[in-house]
């Protein structure tokens, strides 16, 4: 369904397929600088028609509430508006087309929408089905899984080595003060 | 159109009056709740860092918890054995296929950007639980229907510092697992919601899936309400058994209030918050969050056999309910006790291992092992003023100290003496409670002859007359003297550390205030 939808799409994946390892990045000005400087974004490699997107719906109003939802600025320029509303429907068809109904997400009801779609086609295999026996002697290997190398152990992230002055809490919002 | 009906709702604010609250026959009331319910496990949901509560800020975070990216989920089994057994005590049926989704919304205290939840394939589904005359919160006659239990992510922690005018956030609780369970909207009173909550409370304690606690957070509720068929109104968040109740009281007003006075489309279905006093409009269904769901992609489906709902019902403890049969009928204990036992299970199982050793010796009945447990042993926690640690005294002793009594080893006296003496003292554990008779001298005396006893018993009632003698001169009949003669045994048992029964002492006090 993944490829369909790709395909559809003409996603040219081929521009993408390299990975390489650039310089170190020694402080926080090429910190800034690096993320600063995009060099390729998904938009672009998806070529898509105006036929492909035509019965998508999205206006001035979709675009406002998603930026407002997403906690961004609504005060954009027209012409910024025209773009986001050009990229959201780009998004919307490749997802359409990822679930493979042609029907718009925003009319499919609760019933409709569960297509379970995933990235590898050996997922779509269910596991073998789980018994209690199965279950019980999952949860007595538990503490032989815990894995340090994701994070699992007490205090595995030194908060105040990111930023002594949120030392314990993260700090997320200037608010009023009394 | 939608800033004059928030306006409208705004200013349609009910208070709770001071005159008592009622539901009206024509006003009717119709409740359903939706319960997020902590499950008590070891491990997170979808990462192997552990639970916690009050643990030091963000030290139980794993890369997953607070959503780097790369970090993956995979489903902690542990969360999956406890939601199967709720949904088994709820009476649901298991869905053999059932599979994760993502809810989509931005906030802070949700790092990945979405809540991973269960929103088109429930774990669960179409359960019920009965209200009845063994329940162990009150007596209401009544089926409620179980919509969905759903496995679902909880978030992190908001502490909003308005002396440092910052918001900040602690992770621990991030993707802690829970359950939602949505009732049907079968609740017709406030009884029936208080009766079913504690209930739920109590059950899922019982059943080791939760902690069971409104206060802590561990069970949050959200409940909705909707008056005569008028569109529901949804209030979010509710921390009590008394909040709930209060803004359900505030909001039936609100809504009878605006239905007598024809305002009936001013009800509209919108989200309400309560400030302890009154209702108040949050947010309507026009400005509702488009949550965006969809199924998540990284977790795989939970396919279970076919045969895991028989075997999780099978190593089910019994319900609450069928122990509350049981306490009343067989046990014949009153119900308050039995209610006390049931919501703290180490005590229900403490108690029951001494009606297991006490019961089988034949003479000693319930009430006995009753009066003790309840009267002596837990009594005596509280008269010292503290918490009740039953590691102190193991069943097996308490048990013993019961046979001592009754066999006549012992004065009741002396084995409330000795009770106390344990549970300051508990270094004292080692030994039996025949050796610890012995070692405070506290046995009734065995040893002399019943003339040398009844000599020593003389002795010791004599000089407590001397002691009180003004007292006791001016009264000698009638109820006074009575009173008084429990006086003096009361201080003879203290001279004689209440190794004397009180009755052979109060034969001879009797004998010799006759004689005066």
């Amino acid at each position: 369904m993944l490829r369909r939808g790709i395909r559809s799409f003409s996603i040219s994946i081929g521009t993408c397929q390299k990975a390489k390892v650039s310089q170190e990045v020694l402080s926080r000005d090429e910190i800034s600088k690096l993320l600063n400087t995009p060099t390729w974004k998904v938009g672009d490699l998806m070529k898509t028609t105006e036929e492909d997107i035509q019965d998508v719906k999205v206006d001035s109003s979709i675009i406002r509430k998603m930026l407002k939802l997403s906690g961004l600025k609504e005060d954009v320029s027209p012409e910024r508006e025209t773009e986001l509303i050009r990229a959201l429907k780009l998004q919307m068809g490749f997802i359409k087309k990822l679930y493979g109904t042609g029907e718009e997400m925003s009319v499919r009801g609760k019933k409709s929408n569960d297509t379970n779609f995933r990235l590898m086609a050996e997922d779509h295999k269910p596991d073998t089905p789980l018994t209690l026996d199965i279950l019980l002697a999952e949860i007595d290997a538990l503490p032989n899984k815990v894995d340090p190398e994701k994070g699992e152990f007490t205090s595995s992230i030194d908060i105040k080595k990111l930023r002594s002055s949120n030392n314990p809490l993260f700090s997320s919002k200037s608010i009023e003060k009394v | 159109m939608i800033i004059f009906r928030r306006s409208l709702h705004y200013s349609g604010v009910c208070q709770s009056s001071g005159s008592p609250f009622k539901l009206y026959p024509n006003y009717k009331f119709k409740c359903g709740l939706e319960i997020h319910t902590q499950l008590k496990t070891k491990y997170k949901l979808f990462s192997l860092s552990e639970t916690s509560f009050n643990a030091d800020p963000n030290s139980k975070i794993s890369y997953f918890d607070i959503g780097l990216p790369g970090a993956q989920p995979k489903l902690n089994p542990e969360a999956l054995l406890l939601a199967l057994k709720a949904a088994s005590a709820l009476n649901c049926q298991i869905s053999l296929q059932s599979k994760f989704d993502r809810k989509h919304y931005f906030y802070r205290d949700q790092p990945l950007g979405y809540q991973v939840t269960q929103y088109y394939h429930p774990l669960a589904a179409n359960g019920h639980v009965e209200l009845n005359k063994f329940d162990v919160n009150g007596d209401v006659s009544k089926v409620i229907g179980i919509e969905q239990i759903q496995i679902e992510q909880d978030t992190g922690k908001l502490h909003y510092d308005k002396f440092d005018g910052v918001i900040q956030v602690d992770y621990n609780r991030s993707n802690t697992p829970l359950i939602e369970v949505i009732t049907k909207p079968d609740f017709e009173n406030l009884l029936q919601v208080e009766v079913f909550l504690k209930n739920y409370q109590t059950l899922m304690r019982h059943m080791g899936v939760c902690s069971g606690n409104l206060e802590t957070g561990a069970i949050r509720v959200d409940v909705n309400l909707s008056v005569n068929g008028f569109p529901r109104v949804e209030m979010k968040n509710l921390a009590s058994h008394g909040e709930i109740q209060e803004a359900l009281k505030s909001e039936y007003s609100r809504q009878v209030s605006l239905l007598k006075e024809n305002k009936g489309d001013q009800i509209v279905q919108e989200t309400r918050g309560f400030d302890g006093k009154q209702t108040y409009s949050q947010r309507l269904k026009e400005n509702s969050v488009d949550y965006r769901y969809m199924p998540d992609s990284e977790l795989p489906v939970i396919n279970l056999d076919k045969s895991i709902a028989e075997e999780i019902r099978r190593i089910l403890p019994r319900t609450p309910t069928q122990i509350m049969a049981e306490l009343l009928s067989t046990y014949q204990l009153e119900k308050k006790y039995a209610k006390y036992i049931i919501d703290h299970p180490e005590l229900l199982k403490y108690y029951y291992k001494v009606c297991e050793l006490v019961l089988q010796d034949q003479g000693i009945k319930t009430n006995v092992v009753n009066n003790w447990f309840f009267h002596e042993f837990l009594g005596t926690f509280t008269k010292l003023d503290m918490k009740v640690n039953i590691v102190i005294l193991p069943a097996h002793k308490l048990s013993e100290l019961i046979f001592a009594v009754s066999s006549g080893d012992i004065s009741l006296t002396s084995a409330r003496l000795l009770l106390k003496q344990l549970i300051l003292e508990p270094n004292t554990s080692d030994k039996s409670i025949k050796e610890l008779i012995e070692f405070y001298e506290l046995g009734a005396p065995s040893d002399i002859s019943a003339t040398d006893l009844d000599k020593a018993v003389t002795e010791v009632c004599e000089a407590v007359l001397l002691e009180s003698a003004s007292s006791t001169k001016s009264d000698k009949k009638g109820k006074k003297v009575a009173h008084k003669i429990k006086f003096l045994i009361g201080m003879a048992m203290r001279k004689t550390q209440g190794r004397i029964k009180p009755d052979v002492l109060q034969k001879k006090f009797e004998e010799l205030i006759g004689k005066q």
